[in-house]
């Protein structure tokens, strides 16, 4: 497959998308990428737990975007997934079923980003990484609530339809953090360029 | 290195517009919600009831805004000239508006046509109640209360 567009992007093959890369499955991540992203991942959790009665405003899940497309799949599952863990001990409501969709949801959503990366890894493939990531870690969360709700079939839908706005405005926020990170792109690019 | 120099090459990295935009975005965003919210919590503290008071030969009502859980007691309050007494049981009304009763007549409130267990000063309002104080007497009282 060959992927041509601007010069934010460049050929590919199927396999170099969707296969291992060499930098994450023989390499050791070096201690200096490994700070960045735990010192990214705790921003995002203070960040939330500092917005926390901001409804659907929060950090960790463009940071762990962020650390999914920069840094690839494992440190940002690494990251979505200990930001959501960790941050439900320090915020209003605590631990519940929702945590494991909330991992879930990010975890996918850095998986995804990891995967856009490799076909471009330029600007307008990062923020459709932030709009792809959000949907994924709505819908994920939101589908996986249905479970532990006790909603009935019928009212699945009004359910849902409830969540849009809610959905909206985690995904104006994600995009406005995923642009903020974005202006350390360089800085970002330098550290976690092939160790 | 020293650390001014990494700082200035950290610095010399960052595209401020893009962190600039970012931050704009969430501020943005960050008021709107806070305005909602303290919409919402503003709202949320006052209830609006029904308040009837039956003189026996007249009778007045009208809806009142009072603080949430606000009591039955304090309701009637802050809307008329209430004479009052406190005892180890509550408050015992004894006029509204100078209306008075008597050794034979006496205040007695239901909420949604039901005489509540305990006194009006315990008892909680919640939205949309209908709050209704008659000045009674004691046979009557007593078939209201049954």
């Amino acid at each position: 497959m060959s992927v041509v567009g601007g010069d934010d992007y460049y050929p590919l093959s199927e396999s170099s998308i969707f296969g291992q890369s060499d930098s994450e499955s023989s390499e050791k991540i070096s201690s200096k990428t490994l700070a960045v992203t735990a010192s990214l991942t705790a921003s995002g959790i203070i960040g939330r737990v500092f917005l926390q009665h901001y409804p659907s405003i929060e950090t960790v899940l463009p940071v762990a975007i962020a650390v999914g497309f920069y840094a690839g799949r494992k440190q940002g599952l690494a990251s979505g997934m200990t930001g959501f863990y960790a941050t439900n001990f320090l915020v209003y409501g605590s631990q519940g079923p929702w945590t494991f969709y909330q991992m879930a949801g990010a975890g996918l959503a850095a998986v995804a980003a990891s995967y856009m990366s490799k076909i471009s890894s330029g600007k307008k493939m990062y923020l459709v990484s932030l709009i792809v990531g959000t949907a994924a870690f709505e819908a994920v969360v939101n589908i996986g609530s249905l479970f532990f709700s006790g909603v009935g079939l019928f009212s699945t839908p009004a359910y849902l339809l409830a969540a849009v706005p809610f959905a909206l405005t985690h995904l104006a926020s994600t995009l406005g953090f995923g642009v903020t990170i974005y202006g350390f792109n360089r800085t970002l690019r330098s550290v976690y360029r092939k160790d | 290195m020293d650390l001014t120099e990494h700082l200035d090459r950290f610095t010399e990295k960052i595209e401020i517009r893009y962190v600039a935009a970012g931050l704009l975005i969430v501020i943005g965003l960050a008021l709107i919600s806070g305005t909602q919210l303290s919409q919402a919590s503003a709202d949320g503290d006052q209830i609006q009831v029904s308040l009837t008071v039956d003189y026996r030969d007249s009778i007045d009502s009208q809806i009142v805004s009072v603080n949430n859980s606000s009591s039955a007691f304090q309701a009637l309050n802050q809307t008329y000239d209430v004479g009052y007494s406190e005892s180890s049981y509550g408050y015992f009304i004894t006029s509204i508006n100078g209306v008075s009763g008597n050794e034979s007549s006496y205040w007695i409130y239901d909420v949604n046509g039901e005489t509540p267990e305990v006194g009006s000063g315990q008892y909680s309002l919640e939205e949309d109640d209908e709050l209704r104080f008659s000045l009674m007497t004691q046979n009557e009282s007593m078939e209201a209360t049954g």
